[in-house]
């Protein structure tokens, strides 16, 4: 399968002045990728772990205390591929909505409360195909939402007579409205009751399969990954640590740190306790020499407290772990 | 509807309550003081030198006491002072006997309602829109000095900075007349009289437009740098909106929203500002009607004044608040 | 003193602090003065600056400048009388109406909000007429003081309310303290800057209220202020007769004391806010 973005020893950190210094915050820290089209690509991480972060340099919205550090993000665009971060920004929002797009965490208040929907879509389409007349952008608009199952009457709503549910469904209508390749998708279902939940995750299925494009899904639940993406990558600490098929990462996780992941998750009938990983995550603009999971590894030896592991392949799966494969961590 | 339910009705009780109270206070305050009003002007007649006998004395007091309504019970003043408030009767004005104060009050009133309503929309509207564009440009050298040049105009007080601008234009440089208007009978309307209505009110809507732009601009500044940062401008910007379109439809609308509210808390101190600045020209106004009653002791005419002053705040107050659903959809559709 | 050599690296500190030091100084010198400060006729009349009279002399046989200096003396005091009083009652109503709540709470905040919409103004006007004869400056500082507590009491109590339901505050209250002292000791460092930040508002609002108090003629004529010695060039024509100097000033004076206030209460406040101390004790460690 083809790539539909690379990422390349990416690295990104947030430089803040306070009053003691400067503080260098290594959200991505030497993050490689290779996202493969017509999938749903999960990436799983502890909140603070830097996933967020990765989306907006995926995205090539860098802004300050953001900057970019080293590495290259790749998009393939009418098969060919383009260095993103080196793109001018006008060339780069062409880009945006027409080849990737993104749904952000926290959907409530994605929407402008002073405007109708109808307006706000029309201000998102109006940047990326000029020359139509309005007419023809409302019908297509109209027209999208009804192919994903919405009513067109929600655009002449205003965000706050909608559920969270429904606007975070409105939400991924927006970004699917012009057809991207790519959709980063952050945290969509946090913060909604199970059945929106649901409804979200179907509706994310759905666009995958009948436009067959990418789709990015972050999230902190395992759950989620397990149900829905066929290929995911685990982060920790601004680095990956562990990426594969998503069946074979949970039949068989390589990485420490994966393995408590899963541990955690509650299955029927297994009334014993569910352990979390002991500690927790390290300060990004503090990291441990090394391995960053070390601390709270209890496999860890001499050498993961001073280099750093790279990802390796294992088969079909990649991890960045000295012990290649380790057993299974957690004893009953 | 319910929308009357909910959101009118509720103001509306507001209204009457706050004008209620307030024409109480104008009631009470004043005795806390344990000042005989009429006392004070005999006091004050006999200061200048007049010698009245007893009964004439009497007599006199009588009639005041009857004029200022102080005659009766606590409670029996307390009614009649509803009565005439009712009846738009605040007895004849002192200095101008016997004219009764209603009448001045009729023909002064206008000008500072025009005044008043003029000033502060204009004020409100280019001090957020200033404001709200240097708040969103905010590391640009123009917002800075911008923001200097405030530092050194916000303190100061209106009747200091009238003067200022009454010596700059009227004085140092006559551009504008030094006595404001002067309003007589039977004034033709003509162009003539557009013009000098003009000149005239030039340098006193000035002065509150400046004065009162100067608090929005900082407000308003504060307040964009947070709307800015809010996820649905972000959102807007990588999607790809045009930056413009973001400044005025994303940024700008959201944040005049507070802007009204407190618009609405700031009008009984925008209008205190208006009369001050009518005395500093002699705009025809309450505030030059004010001046004069308080010079001459006219107390029928300043408790006239604070009456219908109440009013027309209280009632402006409940105009921006029925405006305010028409600008948020929020509350338009619950 | 580490704290004031903080503070004076702040442009709008040093200079408010600079120009409040001077005019300070000018009113203490009111204390040197050769002239006394009500009589009339001590010297001759509408003379322009010169090196006898520095700043000149009014209409009414006085020396501009010595007068000045009793005016910012005694405008500092009305002012500072204003302030510090309504200070006591704005702290007092804003911390019982956010810490009860409930009744007395509606109460209060009725009660400030009421005199938030009615023109203040015009029912000082009019309270102040009545008491014509007696406003000395005393008085005329309470009374003062009277009608400007409402605005601060609500923004203390906004502050309070919000303090209220602050972990800490939990904490105290289950580790036992007593109402009072907790009040008192676990509130008041988060409400000094608020307190500073609205005594100095509240004392440039005085003195503003003075000087229209004075204009209108409701204040003891006689007694130097800022608002008196600006009255008294007013109704003396100064402006058409070309006395510039007598007019001048009390409004630059005015103007400079203003300014000056409200620059120190702006960097102080910023100063003061928890957050920012927060960040330079982290600096200092």
């Amino acid at each position: 399968m083809l790539p539909v973005i690379r990422a390349e020893d990416l690295q990104a950190f947030y430089v803040l002045e306070t009053l003691r210094g400067k503080k260098v915050v290594r959200a991505v820290n030497g993050v490689s990728l290779v996202i493969p089209e017509n999938t749903v690509y999960g990436l799983a991480g502890e909140s603070g772990c830097g996933k967020t972060t990765l989306l907006k340099v995926l995205l090539g919205n860098l802004e300050p205390p953001l900057r970019h550090f080293g590495g290259r993000v790749l998009y393939r665009v009418d098969g060919e591929y383009l260095d993103a971060l080196a793109l001018p920004e006008g060339k780069r929002q062409k880009l945006r909505w027409t080849y990737i797009s993104y749904i952000p965490q926290g959907s409530m208040s994605v929407f402008n409360p002073v405007a109708k929907l109808r307006t706000t879509f029309m201000d998102f389409l109006e940047s990326h195909v000029s020359g139509k007349m309005r007419q023809e952008l409302l019908r297509h608009a109209e027209e999208h939402l009804e192919r994903l199952g919405l009513s067109p009457r929600i655009l002449e709503a205003y965000p706050h007579q909608l559920s969270g549910g429904m606007r975070q469904r409105v939400a991924i209508a927006l970004a699917t409205l012009l057809n991207p390749r790519i959709i980063l998708a952050d945290e969509p279902t946090t913060a909604l009751d199970v059945v929106a939940q649901r409804a979200v995750l179907q509706l994310l299925s759905d666009i995958q399969r009948k436009l067959r494009n990418t789709i990015v899904l972050v999230t902190h639940d395992m759950g989620i990954h397990a149900t829905v993406t066929t290929r995911m990558a685990i982060m920790y600490a601004g680095r990956i640590v562990e990426e594969g098929w998503t069946q074979d990462i949970f039949t068989a996780p390589l990485h420490p740190y994966t393995q408590y992941l899963i541990r955690s998750l509650p299955r029927i009938g297994d009334k014993r306790l569910r352990e979390s990983a002991p500690g927790s995550p390290p300060s990004l603009a503090q990291l441990p020499p090394g391995c960053p999971f070390h601390p709270r590894c209890p496999l860890a030896f001499e050498r993961c407290r001073e280099e750093v592991p790279e990802l390796e392949e294992v088969g079909e799966q990649k991890v960045a772990c000295f012990l290649r494969r380790a057993s299974h961590v957690v004893t009953s | 509807m319910r929308f009357f339910r909910d959101y009118l009705a509720p103001r509306l009780v507001q209204y009457v309550l706050v004008v209620f109270c307030g024409i109480t206070a104008v009631f009470f305050i004043p005795r806390l003081t344990g000042q005989d009003p009429v006392l004070e002007i005999i006091a004050q007649i006999q200061a200048q030198g007049a010698s009245l006998d007893p009964s004439a004395v009497r007599n006199l007091m009588e009639t005041l006491k009857e004029l200022y309504g102080l005659k009766g019970s606590l409670f029996e003043q307390y009614l009649t002072m509803w009565r005439r408030v009712f009846t738009f009767d605040f007895g004849p004005s002192f200095f101008q006997f016997p004219t009764p104060v209603a009448q001045l009050l009729r023909i002064y009133l206008p000008w500072t309602i025009g005044l008043f309503a003029t000033s502060t929309v204009l004020s409100w509207l280019l001090g957020n829109i200033v404001g709200g564009i240097a708040g969103y440009f905010s590391g640009k050298s123009w917002s800075k000095i911008l923001d200097a040049v405030i530092m050194v105009i916000r303190p100061i007080p209106h009747y200091i900075f009238g003067v200022v601008l009454l010596i700059l234009f009227a004085y140092v440089w006559p551009l504008f007349p030094a006595r404001g208007l002067s309003i007589g009978r039977g004034m033709a309307l003509n162009l003539e009289l557009v013009l000098a209505i003009l000149r005239g009110s030039f340098l006193p809507a000035l002065t509150l437009v400046i004065l009162g732009g100067v608090v929005w601009f900082q407000q308003m500044k504060l307040l964009v740098q947070n709307v800015k940062r809010e996820d649905f401008v972000e959102y807007a910007r990588v999607g790809g909106v045009k930056e413009r379109r973001v400044v005025f439809r994303y940024v700008l609308k959201n944040a005049m929203l507070p802007q009204v509210t407190q618009l609405a808390l700031a009008l009984g101190q925008v209008f205190s500002g208006v009369l001050i600045v009518e005395m500093v020209f002699s705009y025809p106004g309450m505030g030059l009607l004010l001046y004069r009653g308080v010079t001459r002791g006219d107390y029928n005419l300043v408790m006239g004044i604070t009456v219908l002053s109440i009013l027309t705040i209280a009632t402006a107050v409940l105009l921006l608040d029925l405006l305010y659903p028409l600008l948020d959809p929020r509350i338009r559709h619950r | 003193m580490e704290a004031l050599r903080e503070l004076l690296r702040d442009y709008r500190f040093a200079v408010g602090f600079v120009i409040f030091l001077l005019l300070v100084v000018l009113a203490f010198l009111s204390f040197a003065s050769p002239y006394d400060p009500i009589r009339q006729l001590q010297v001759p009349r509408d003379r322009p600056p010169s090196r006898a009279h520095i700043l000149g002399t009014n209409s009414k046989g006085q020396d501009v400048f010595w007068e000045a200096t009793f005016s910012i003396r005694n405008s500092l005091i009305i002012a500072l009388i204003a302030g510090l009083v309504s200070r006591i009652v704005a702290i007092l109503v804003g911390f019982v109406a956010g810490y009860r709540g409930g009744t007395l709470d509606r109460v209060l905040m009725g009660l400030a909000d009421g005199l938030l919409v009615i023109p203040l103004f015009l029912i000082l006007v009019m309270v102040a007429m009545l008491l014509r004869g007696s406003m000395t400056l005393v008085n005329t500082g309470l009374l003062l003081a009277f009608f400007g507590w409402a605005w601060d009491a609500r923004t203390i109590r906004s502050q309070i309310l919000s303090l209220r339901e602050r972990e800490f505050t939990k904490t105290s209250v289950l580790s036992g303290n007593g109402t009072m002292s907790l009040v008192i000791r676990e509130y008041l460092p988060f409400t000094t800057p608020l307190i500073f930040s609205t005594l100095i508002n509240n004392i440039a609002w005085a003195i503003g209220m003075e000087i229209v108090l004075a204009i209108l003629g409701l204040v003891r004529l006689e007694i130097p202020t800022l608002g008196t010695t600006l009255q008294w060039a007013i109704t003396y024509q100064a402006m058409l007769l070309g006395h510039w100097w007598w007019i001048s000033t009390p409004v630059v004076l005015t103007i400079l004391l203003l300014v000056a206030l409200y620059w120190l209460s702006v960097s102080v406040s910023e100063y003061l806010d928890p957050r920012m101390r927060i960040q330079r004790i982290g600096a200092r460690s």
